[in-house]
């Protein structure tokens, strides 16, 4: 920006007086004081708007702006359902079995009767790892998992016909499989069956205790019953 | 958004010092908004590769150059039609009705060209004796020359008139 005083001075080094420099100063300052002037803020805001298209940016800024987040949170989807779709046909020892087994955590969660589809894809799991020819210690774990998979569903009364597809699958396994890995699966078919002898004991035992109940109850029946023909007869 | 709020920054900042300098060329009160709506839009289509720093003298450059070309080609500039027509009428009516703005008209009017132009740009709208020298392509030397022998002249247009 130019000042007053360094016009002054620019033309007093073109040899002017101090007092013509000022008296011409002064007509630099009047002219700048009517010659200055502004257009109206609105025809300045209409040019923009018709130049850029401000006001339509405006109305389709916030959009805009979480365009990415939408298009991130989108892939995050898609690549989420795609890795469970894929992750079903994981084994132990997969990137994705973890996922796997999360989606059948939540499966069940939402309907427990899924727990013997569970069974079943553990020795589904353990016939494709002895196939494969897999670590002997994922084929172990994989077993215990059976088990303990197997065991709930008995223990919360969903196991029906699909342990008996688990055993079958087992049972093949066995054929195929090395000498440590049919000593481990051996294993896991007998804990199996003390597992179903315990279960037909216990339910055995409880009918039992449901007669003897039963008994003593129409005992009980039978013993007020005498009380209250007693009472009739006084 | 980044560009278009820089751009808009741009041109709430220069475009009364545009219209300002294309009004006192011309006193064509709707022809200095035209051009100065030209100079933008042309900005606005090379502002990628405009330098920042040097964009006030840019864009007078561009005013000054349409304004030659108005006069040189008998007013046949081709101005882009879409930009045309926003005028502030108030402001129309205003410098109108107004016996400074018309004394001062007549006594830049009175300049020859190189003079009136540096009157404008120096003394109206403040810009440096670099800038100025950039605009017209001359030296700043020149400019200093140019601007006390306007001011000389400004002094005298204006005594007559009292």
């Amino acid at each position: 920006m130019m000042q007053n005083d360094d016009l002054e001075k620019e033309l007093k080094i073109r040899g002017l007086s101090q007092t013509e420099a000022e008296e011409l100063g002064q007509v630099a300052k009047s002219i700048g004081q009517i010659g200055r002037f502004a257009r109206s803020e609105e025809v300045k805001e209409q040019f923009l708007v018709k130049l850029l298209g401000t006001k339509k940016q405006e109305l389709f800024a916030w959009p805009r702006l979480f365009a990415p987040a939408v298009a991130f949170v989108l892939i995050l989807v898609v690549l989420g359902a795609g890795s469970v779709v894929f992750a079903q046909k994981s084994l132990p020892g997969d990137f994705l079995y973890p996922v796997k087994r999360l989606s059948e955590n939540v499966a069940v969660s939402l309907n427990p009767e899924l727990e013997q589809e569970i069974v079943v894809r553990r020795s589904q799991e353990v016939k494709d790892l002895v196939e494969q020819k897999e670590d002997p210690g994922l084929v172990k774990d994989t077993l215990d998992d059976f088990s303990e998979d197997s065991q709930k569903a008995k223990s919360e009364g969903h196991a029906n016909g699909n342990i008996e597809e688990g055993v079958r699958n087992l049972e093949e396994a066995k054929e195929r499989s090395s000498d440590d890995e049919k000593k481990q699966i051996e294993e896991t078919l007998k804990k199996l069956e003390e597992q179903k002898d315990n279960n037909e004991g216990s339910v055995k035992g409880s009918k039992s205790e449901e007669k003897k109940r039963g008994r003593n109850g129409s005992s009980n029946n039978s013993a007020k019953d005498n009380e209250n023909n007693s009472r009739d007869e006084d | 958004m980044a560009r278009e709020d820089d751009f808009s920054e741009v041109y709430r900042k220069y475009s009364d010092k545009i219209f300002r300098y294309l009004y006192w060329q011309s006193k064509n009160f709707h022809l200095a908004e035209d051009l100065t709506s030209e100079v933008f839009t042309r900005a606005w289509e090379s502002w990628d590769s405009l330098r920042k720093d040097f964009l006030q003298a840019w864009l007078f450059r561009v005013a000054h150059n349409l304004l030659v070309d108005w006069y040189r080609k008998k007013k046949e500039v081709s101005i882009n039609e879409r930009n045309v027509g926003f005028y502030d009428e108030n402001l129309l009516e205003k410098l109108g009705n107004d016996e400074q703005v018309d004394g001062l008209w007549k006594a830049l009017n009175s300049l020859p060209e190189n003079l009136k132009s540096v009157a404008i740009l120096r003394f109206v709208e403040e810009l440096s004796a670099r800038e100025v020298a950039v605009i017209l392509s001359v030296s700043e030397v020149n400019v200093r020359v140019l601007q006390h022998r306007a001011l000389v002249k400004l002094k005298e247009v204006m005594n007559d008139a009292k």
